[in-house]
């Protein structure tokens, strides 16, 4: 699931960590904005190619 | 322990549907500090398979637990207890309901793994809150059921349910001050008037509505699946991918030694495409049918009547012949032309679930 990958790497991560989700499942394009509002993560860019979705984000930085 | 520079806080058991939504609301509005747990299961209707099939179309492509807590402006921990939750499954105290839907058992894992969470900050939650209703549920929510979650989930007088809280004894909650019991409420039965009535007064206008509830183990075909699976294997056990493809396709078993996993739409063989590195795959060469996995034995006269059932979902069904491409895990793979199976040589039997 998708979402659980995000949240289990942001957890581990250093503050400011930018990485890329990469799922074939369309509901991240519900999901993974509506986590990083609740988190003030905040999302790069998103890119869909033959069905292959890649979302960049970058974690949190107080 | 709360006190007024710092508000009680709890924990709210969010699945996505309307009543754990409005039980968090109910006491969000008294000033307690929540926050939302949603559970990983590895059985959730949740999330991807609303993805993947156009059945589905019309539902949102969203985790409704997530978009709840949007919703109410709570975070959510959304916690992985595929491996834990098996034991739920696979050995349930108070059995099984309808189906292989272990409902009580289940609940009570789900109180407790909730009152063990540590919150956003570090901090341990004062008490949980579930959206149950008395009389809702025949098996898990019903009045002789809530004291047994309280207790053998270890939440005790800490597990507050709003929405029919007026019903239940005190909780510490209530005791304390935290929540004031006139302010929660006293549904029961199984009617969704008053939780729609409740909705609309605080404005709650779109919320999911699922059918048959949030987890296929309350599904009939899905329960006889996993059944299957079970005596197959000789083996009451699984594997998180084991459960994820119960979800996927038609499951076909010509033989006691395999079944066949057959796409139903673009989006299913899309998903199955993931697999082909651990199963036999087969698909016709035109691409015009579905992609099909073989689980279980794989001798060439078993691939033989696999890509004869496979082809026969195909577009290209009434075709003599077919062209099917089998591709095996090591990355190899060939071509064979059979004849396609007519609907009525495949046996209502061999139909996995129906």
């Amino acid at each position: 699931m998708p979402l659980i990958l995000a949240q289990e790497f942001a957890q581990n991560a250093e503050a400011g960590t930018e990485f890329a989700l990469v799922a074939t499942d369309p509901g991240v394009y519900e999901d993974i904005p509506a986590w990083c509002r609740m988190h003030g993560h905040q999302i790069v860019s998103t890119d869909e190619r033959e069905h292959v979705i890649r979302i960049t984000i970058r974690l949190f930085q107080k | 322990m709360p006190n007024i520079s710092s508000p009680a806080k709890a924990v709210a058991l969010i699945s996505g549907g309307l009543d754990s939504m409005l039980a968090a609301k109910v006491v969000m509005d008294q000033g307690v500090n929540v926050e939302g747990v949603n559970f990983y299961t590895g059985f959730c209707v949740e999330g991807h398979t609303h993805a993947i099939r156009k059945k589905h179309r019309t539902s949102p492509k969203r985790n409704n637990a997530l978009w709840v807590a949007n919703q109410l402006g709570i975070k959510l921990h959304v916690v992985d207890v595929v491996e834990d939750y098996k034991d739920v499954v696979l050995n349930p105290k108070y059995g099984y309901g309808k189906n292989l839907n272990p409902c009580l058992d289940c609940k009570i894992f789900m109180v407790g793994k909730a009152m063990d969470l540590t919150g956003f900050h570090g901090e341990s939650f004062d008490f949980a809150i579930t959206g149950e209703v008395i009389g809702q549920r025949p098996k898990s929510q019903r009045k002789a059921t809530m004291p047994i979650i309280a207790q053998e989930s270890g939440a005790e007088d800490r597990l507050l349910r709003p929405l029919c809280a007026r019903n239940l004894p005190e909780t510490l909650p209530e005791r304390m001050g935290w929540v004031n019991r006139e302010s929660l409420y006293g549904f029961s039965g199984r009617s969704r008037k008053p939780q729609m009535e409740l909705a609309e007064q605080f404005g709650i206008e779109d919320y999911a509505q699922p059918a048959g509830g949030c987890c296929f183990l309350t599904d009939e075909q899905y329960s006889n699946k996993l059944q299957d699976l079970w005596n197959v294997r000789e083996e009451r056990n699984y594997e998180l991918d084991d459960v994820v493809l119960l979800k996927i396709g038609r499951h076909i078993r010509p033989q006691p030694s395999f079944k066949l996993v057959i796409a139903r739409e673009e989006g299913e063989s899309r998903f199955l495409q993931g697999y082909r590195n651990r199963f036999t795959s087969l698909r016709e060469v035109s691409q015009k049918g579905p992609l099909a996995l073989i689980d279980g034995g794989t001798g060439q006269s078993d691939i033989r009547l696999a890509a004869r059932i496979v082809a026969r979902y195909g577009q290209t069904r009434n075709n003599p012949t077919v062209t099917m491409e089998i591709q095996y895990t090591d990355g190899t793979s060939e071509q064979m032309e059979v004849e396609p199976f007519q609907p009525y040589q495949i046996p209502d039997t061999w139909h996995v679930g129906a």
